[in-house]
């Protein structure tokens, strides 16, 4: 079996002043090559806990996370960062573009970091943006742009360098329902025709729908079933 | 390549951020440093005017640039017309005159004081000084003057209760009036006033001028005698170096610099060079303390941004590239307004109604080295005060950086 992503007792624990909270305890899962996987649980089981460790956002106490076939847990920052730029994709839970960057422009930014050619990327940023339904967008800023559009110009920045990992933190939180559908669908289809491994995070449980493997937590633990 | 490519990144950022960022927060920044400049370079430029116009009235109305005196103490110069033909004929020399020490006494009535009172060439003393120009009262000495005196206003008084030494002068003398002086020789004589002048400067205020001619009937034993000759330079060379030219082969004289008679001026001028020294660096720790909290404030609001940026991939360095260009940039364009408004506005403004200071009308001194310096610390401020709180910014983790835990 090929595993794009293997955790394996992954532990997180907050400490505020002398309180210490555990988010994750002994966290143990494989997610395979080119799958749709939902983290599922309810507010404050620990699921945009674990998303932040997978995505190299956080460090956690304990474990270790295996992506594509690289021991990221001892990884320098520097290191960190560039498997972030090459390897993996985010989308936030708010509309994380930059303000003074056009649609096209935030979509380019990584691929510009990571030293591409700026005639192929700014070719592949349109094609993503049309892909994403935002071809007559392309040249709005952020303010333009409604939150399901900033989103999926959030996919296609995702996208632009392609990664092996999409991470999803709540995506469709702040939207509509129509919005948040798109956005979905968006995030579906991106799986289907280059097959990157997408993880979202989700409380609705209408989301199973999207995700062809499930993940769910209760207090920082893996459970069978959404409880 | 690495460099270059974080380098791409940054200027693309801080031009997209420079282009549509707040234009209010970007004027506002280039305003302050801006202000910032003019202030580095006012008061130095003020100062420097004070210091500049006190050694031009110390120049212009009292020692002139270098003083020939005989070398051995309490003597005259004997045979001043040879030695003054000598020195007018030294091309580095723009004019020379003689002065004779005849009294040190002035009376008016019940009022009197010790002052200097010269007997001067009025034909050649307008060719080194300037105080024939600046008659307040009457006119300046004739050659053919006789019972005539021309006083500085510090001796006369003339009304001006607002002078510096009114309460020690003769309060009220003018132009027609009669004053006492009492000569080297023990007698005294009196003069007419025929002229009063004001230099704008105490010290040569405080003296009294007689014809030369007028002096050598009064005191016949100092006849081509003169206590010193007063040489005025064409600025080619250091006044030392005239002054070491104009002495070679002349055994009994000696000469003396502007600057070894500036006694209290020179204080003065030292003093007003410590203060220069303090105010600029009083003014570029604000300066760097401002630049500082305008960047740090600009960083706390888009800390959230640099998390974003940090999560997606962003290198560190393009994210200080962006925050160091924009603050070169700002720099650059600060400095370049300062320049111009101080240049073509403060400048002018002040030319036009100058300062009033006791030693006259002060306009601002430019010194183009100064500009350039300051002009370079404040980039280097600058450049520091956005580098620290960007460093700062990239350094936190990136989970605290976008939800601020």
């Amino acid at each position: 079996m090929l595993y794009m992503i293997t955790v394996n007792n992954l532990t997180k624990i907050y400490k505020l002043g002398k309180v210490e909270t555990k988010a994750l305890s002994s966290v143990t899962f494989d997610i395979e090559k080119g799958n749709i996987v939902g983290l599922m649980g309810k507010s404050g089981s620990g699921k945009t806990t674990l998303i932040r460790q997978m995505s190299l956002i956080d460090r956690p106490n304990d474990g270790s996370i295996i992506i594509d076939n690289i021991d990221v847990i001892g990884l320098s920052e520097g290191k960190r960062s560039k498997l972030r730029l090459n390897t993996l994709g985010y989308v936030f839970q708010e509309y994380a573009l930059i303000p003074e960057l056009t649609a096209l422009e935030n979509v380019y930014l990584p691929a510009m970091m990571l030293g591409a050619n700026s005639t192929a990327y700014k070719q592949k940023a349109k094609e993503l943006l049309t892909t994403v339904g935002l071809e007559n967008e392309i040249f709005h800023l952020p303010k333009e742009l409604s939150g399901g559009q900033q989103q999926r110009v959030a996919i296609a920045r995702a996208m632009i360098n392609n990664p092996k990992v999409i991470f999803a933190d709540e995506p469709t939180a702040n939207l509509d329902s129509i919005s948040a559908k798109t956005v979905m669908e968006t995030l579906q289809n991106m799986n289907k025709t280059t097959g990157v491994t997408i993880i979202f995070v989700s409380h609705d449980p209408d989301d199973k729908k999207y995700a062809n493997q499930l993940i769910f937590l209760k207090d920082g633990k893996i459970t069978e079933e959404y409880v | 390549m690495k460099y270059l490519r974080s380098l791409r990144v940054s200027i693309f950022l801080a031009v997209r951020s420079l282009w549509r960022g707040n234009k209010g927060i970007t004027t506002l920044t280039i305003t302050m440093l801006a202000l910032i400049y003019i202030n580095l370079l006012f008061l130095p430029s003020l100062i420097e005017g004070l210091g500049y116009k006190v050694s031009q009235q110390l120049i212009e109305t009292l020692t002139s640039n270098v003083i020939l005196t005989s070398s051995s103490s309490n003597s005259n110069i004997s045979n001043v017309d040879e030695l003054l033909n000598k020195v007018q004929s030294n091309t580095d020399v723009s004019g020379a005159t003689p002065a004779l020490r005849i009294g040190t006494q002035i009376s008016k009535g019940d009022t009197s004081n010790v002052w200097s009172v010269d007997a001067i060439d009025p034909a050649t003393y307008g060719d080194v000084f300037s105080t024939p120009n600046n008659m307040i009262e009457g006119t300046f000495l004739d050659k053919t003057d006789t019972d005539s005196i021309v006083l500085g206003v510090e001796i006369a008084g003339a009304g001006q209760t607002g002078l510096q030494g009114y309460a020690a002068s003769l309060k009220n003398v003018h132009t027609g009036d009669i004053v006492t002086i009492s000569l080297i020789n023990g007698k005294t004589h009196d003069f007419t006033v025929k002229g009063i002048f004001k230099n704008d400067f105490l010290q040569s205020d405080q003296r009294a001028y007689i014809s030369q001619d007028e002096a050598s009937v009064l005191l016949p034993t100092t006849v081509n005698h003169a206590t010193s000759i007063y040489v005025k330079s064409k600025g080619v060379n250091s006044d030392i170096s005239l002054g070491d030219k104009l002495i070679s082969e002349q055994p009994g004289i000696k000469y003396q610099t502007s600057d070894d008679l500036a006694g209290s001026v020179k204080d003065q001028l030292k003093t007003f060079d410590l203060i220069n020294r303090i105010l600029k660096i009083i003014s570029l720790i604000v300066a760097s303390i401002t630049v500082f909290i305008v960047t740090y404030v600009d960083l706390i609001n888009k800390r959230k941004q640099i998390g974003i940026e940090r999560a997606i991939g962003i290198q560190s360095k393009a994210i200080i590239g962006n925050y160091l260009l924009k603050s070169i940039f700002f720099a650059a364009l600060g400095i370049g307004i300062g320049i111009l408004v101080f240049l073509y506005v403060l400048v002018p403004l002040v030319i036009q109604h100058p300062f009033k200071f006791p030693y006259g009308y002060v306009s601002l001194y430019i010194d183009q080295a100064a500009m350039i310096q300051n002009a370079i610390i404040l980039a280097i401020v600058a450049f520091i005060s956005s580098l620290v709180p960007a460093v700062q910014s990239v350094r936190i983790k990136i989970l605290d950086a976008i939800w601020g835990i």
